[in-house]
């Protein structure tokens, strides 16, 4: 019966959101404002764990709510809003990843083992700037906004066997360069 | 082979990460780290959706803007070149009139 009932609100999500993006096309503010604040949190959210900078990640958030109300006239079904709009926000994150220069020699000065929640942070930060930006994006949508496989393909326009082998490439990476960084602390201490 | 290999995964379980069939530690470690690091967004932020809105009006008006100027100006340039045209039309025709009317009669 929950089941049932969240089958129906869900469905009641869609036809609101639908109505909204139906208004924004003619410029209507409350619906921009319903959308915006829907949305808001998740695009923030993905946009900070890829990039690990709640500016930037605003910033990118902001950029994406905008190319998608620009381009609404792209959007052929209204009901697709959602993935269409979280799929600019990714593809946005891709583009400020490449645009960012690479970090080289990122173990030379020494990574510090995390003791406490900001560390671990840092470290994370660290160590994801080592991965390409591909395998960045799979990792931080798999692991941390918990997408399934097909979800992470669609959002990354890519075919889900490519996702399965770049979130293992991505895993193993991480698992390498995170024990690494134990080791060095190991060494230290 | 190993007894497992036998057993066929239902449809849909291949998404799940299997951690009966491997563990790693050092892995399991690393993605705990990973998951851990993860933001938390606070649920409202009136000034972020306000900003949002307005850059998007913003937008809408110069997006509005750059198509009409345009068309006014071409629109203008076009009025002007034919009043321009019929002004010179009648100026010559006036002439001609004038030139005309100032013949002696026995030239007409």
């Amino acid at each position: 019966m929950g089941s049932v009932n969240s089958w129906a609100e869900r469905q009641e999500a869609l036809v609101e959101e639908t109505a909204w993006v139906e208004r924004c096309r003619t410029g209507d503010e409350g619906a921009m404002n319903a959308i915006v604040a829907k949305h808001r949190k998740r695009l923030i959210r993905v946009a900070s764990n890829v990039l690990r900078d709640s500016h930037e990640a605003e910033d990118v958030a902001q950029d994406a709510f905008l190319k998608a109300f620009r381009e609404l006239g792209k959007l052929r079904d209204d009901k697709a809003f959602s993935g269409y709009l979280y799929r600019i926000c990714v593809r946005l994150c891709m583009d400020r990843l490449r645009s960012r220069k690479p970090e080289v020699g990122l173990m030379d000065d020494g990574v510090h083992v995390p003791c406490g929640k900001v560390e671990t942070r840092v470290l994370i930060e660290r160590l994801l700037d080592e991965l390409t930006p591909e395998l960045r994006m799979t990792l931080v949508l798999r692991e941390m906004e918990q997408l399934s496989y097909d979800e992470v393909a669609d959002v990354m326009r890519v075919p889900v066997g490519t996702v399965r082998s770049r979130l293992h490439t991505a895993r193993e990476r991480f698992r390498v360069i995170w024990l690494r960084a134990t080791e060095e602390q190991e060494v230290t201490l | 082979m190993k007894p497992t290999d036998f057993i066929a995964s239902p449809p849909g379980i291949q998404e799940v990460d299997q951690p009966w069939i491997e563990t790693d530690p050092v892995m399991d470690k690393a993605l705990e780290a990973l998951r851990s690091s993860r933001f938390e967004v606070s649920d409202h932020d009136p000034e972020f959706v306000g900003a949002v809105v307005r850059r998007a009006k913003v937008e809408t008006r110069q997006r509005s803007l750059s198509y009409w100027i345009p068309v006014l100006i071409s629109g203008i340039a076009a009025f002007l070149a034919l009043f321009a045209v019929i002004q010179a039309l009648l100026a010559g025709s006036e002439q001609a009139a004038h030139e005309e009317s100032t013949l002696p009669p026995h030239s007409r």
